[in-house]
């Protein structure tokens, strides 16, 4: 086995990572309805300046406590011309965000966008670069470290856990794990033949960040003098529905069978350098990693975990005779160099 | 009874494929449907932000509904396509009667994708051209003097000139279509400027 290094054992599986990994995820998921906040509360201000200098409405306290609030937000710029960074320049969610200028698109918008348009802009590699490099060194790690819609599924097994224990019955159907890269083909297939871009309608990290860009938006709109409730897509009930399949039905069914997105990070990150790796001469086959695995996977039976492992780590903690590894290393080349 | 599990595993697979093929091809025929009419315009219009592709198609291969542009955009004029909408799902449009486009060209510099490419002068917007309706037009029939529109254009004399009781005329090689006038102007209802991108839709 070509392996470089080895994470001391007790770091990597450690429960200060899993701590670190979902407050990751819940603060991106906070921060993506945040900034969606920010920045419909920034329109919804400014109008309301408009709005009290047309002398339209009345400045009521609930307006005033806003505009001395905007001038909390952004104290100093534009008067003096020089622009200061603030929170309403962290752009998008994750399918697509703009951090202050820096572009972070997902490798499946990439994908859809070049298949439907059939030509790659300037814009859309600069914002590839970083995950696709993040993903090829890491592999699907976006599946358990960032998303969003994870994170939830997650309380959802949660909740699952929970109903076993009270003693409610739950189902375990299971379905081809073939399916998310069928789903993956045949979506970018059919994007290309009609030319619009169509698994990010329903690839649920990009759902979630457009319904909370909704429902920002709607949230001030109410607030105004003139509510114009548009943009309320239904596909906000198509997340809640996962959830419920999940929880009663199939435990993490999205992520196992159905994701195109995580087929397309599976793909991407087959031949990684960080892994999890076994050592079968010290693993004693006691099936602890194989229940713990929310993605189904099975470590214990060979060297390494497949391409859809996630690197959520919890096996590393589970595992009793500590067998299981977190390694940086290259590709295995041949079955022959093993040590 | 591995041969019983197996034809049941196939046929379970084969179902789910199925599945979620036949619900890909309803979303591609939801997406793919031709535009509504909008309930207040009357019309199958959609304005598309500043620095939009020419060909709607084009524009809709490109886009990857992120909704960046509508969080960037500092008047909250970008409205995202929903069910029911003009828009195809997600797609970025303009409601000028609701809120103009100020032309701050924050949505062209946070694209990813240049759906709506980058643009540094407000000349070169192309969203469509404001057309006066001389029916109702407070101005024009003579039931007033207003000159709202003019007050509001960005490019004020250039694009919008006024005459007799401030009655408006636009000129089509100066107007960028931002709708501004459109939501400036004093007319209940719909509006007696409006702007028309006369984009043809896919």
């Amino acid at each position: 086995m070509s392996k470089i290094f080895t994470t001391p054992s007790g770091f990597a599986g450690s429960t200060l990572v899993q701590v670190l990994r979902h407050s990751l995820r819940l603060v991106i998921l906070l921060g993506i309805i945040g900034t969606g906040l920010v920045a419909h509360y920034r329109v919804f201000v400014t109008k309301e300046k408009i709005n009290v200098i047309r002398a339209e409405v009345n400045p009521t306290l609930a307006r005033r406590t806003a505009l001395a609030m905007d001038d909390f937000f952004h104290s100093g710029d534009d008067q003096r011309g020089i622009e200061q960074k603030h929170l309403s320049d962290i752009r998008g969610n994750t399918w697509s965000a703009d951090i202050y200028g820096f572009s972070v698109t997902d490798p499946l918008a990439g994908a859809e966008s070049v298949a439907s348009s059939r030509h790659i802009t300037r814009s859309l590699l600069i914002g590839l670069i970083l995950p696709v490099i993040a993903t090829l060194l890491l592999g699907r790690f976006f599946c358990s470290w960032i998303c969003p819609a994870g994170f939830l599924f997650d309380i959802a097994d949660h909740l699952r856990s929970l109903l076993q224990k009270l003693g409610m019955p739950t189902r375990q159907l299971h379905l081809w794990r073939g399916n998310k890269y069928v789903l993956l083909i045949v979506g970018l297939i059919l994007s290309a033949i009609i030319g619009i871009p169509i698994l990010g309608a329903f690839y649920p990290p990009a759902v979630l960040g457009r319904e909370i860009s909704h429902l920002s938006a709607s949230f001030f709109s109410v607030l105004s003098d003139y509510p114009v409730v548009t943009g309320i897509s239904f596909s906000g009930f198509f997340i809640i529905g996962i959830i419920l399949v999940e929880t009663f039905i199939s435990p993490r069914l999205w992520c196992r069978y159905v994701c195109p997105g995580g087929g397309l990070y599976s793909l991407l990150g087959a031949t990684r350098l960080v892994r999890v790796r076994n050592d079968l001469k010290q693993c004693t086959s006691c099936t602890e990693c194989v229940q713990v695995c929310p993605m189904g996977l099975n470590p214990m039976k060979t060297e390494s975990p497949g391409i859809e492992c996630d690197q959520c780590m919890l096996c590393l903690n589970s595992c009793p005779p500590g067998s299981l590894t977190l390694d940086f290393g290259l590709p295995k080349l041949s079955k022959k160099n093993d040590d | 009874m591995i041969r019983r599990k197996f034809t049941r595993m196939l046929l379970r697979t084969i179902g789910v494929s199925i599945a979620s093929l036949t619900g890909l091809g309803v979303f591609a025929g939801i997406l793919k449907r031709k535009s509504s009419p909008n309930p207040v315009i009357g019309e199958p219009e959609i304005i598309r932000p500043p620095g939009a592709l020419e060909s709607e198609a084009d524009f809709l291969s490109q886009c990857i509904r992120c909704a960046r542009c509508r969080d960037a955009c500092p008047t909250g004029a970008i409205q995202l396509g929903s069910f029911g909408d003009p828009a195809q799902l997600g797609t970025p449009y303009v409601l000028p009667f609701e809120s103009g486009c100020n032309l701050s060209l924050a949505c062209t510099t946070t694209c990813p994708t240049d759906a709506l490419q980058l643009l540094t002068l407000t000349k070169d917007v192309n969203m469509g051209l404001a057309v006066v309706d001389e029916r109702t037009c407070v101005s024009i029939n003579g039931t007033g003097v207003c000159g709202a529109c003019h007050t509001a254009c960005p490019f004020k004399n250039e694009a919008i000139t006024q005459g007799l009781r401030n009655a408006p005329t636009v000129h089509e090689d100066h107007c960028v279509g931002c709708g501004l006038c459109e939501e400036a102007c004093i007319v209940d209802g719909i509006k007696a400027i409006r702007v028309f991108s006369g984009r043809e839709l896919v």
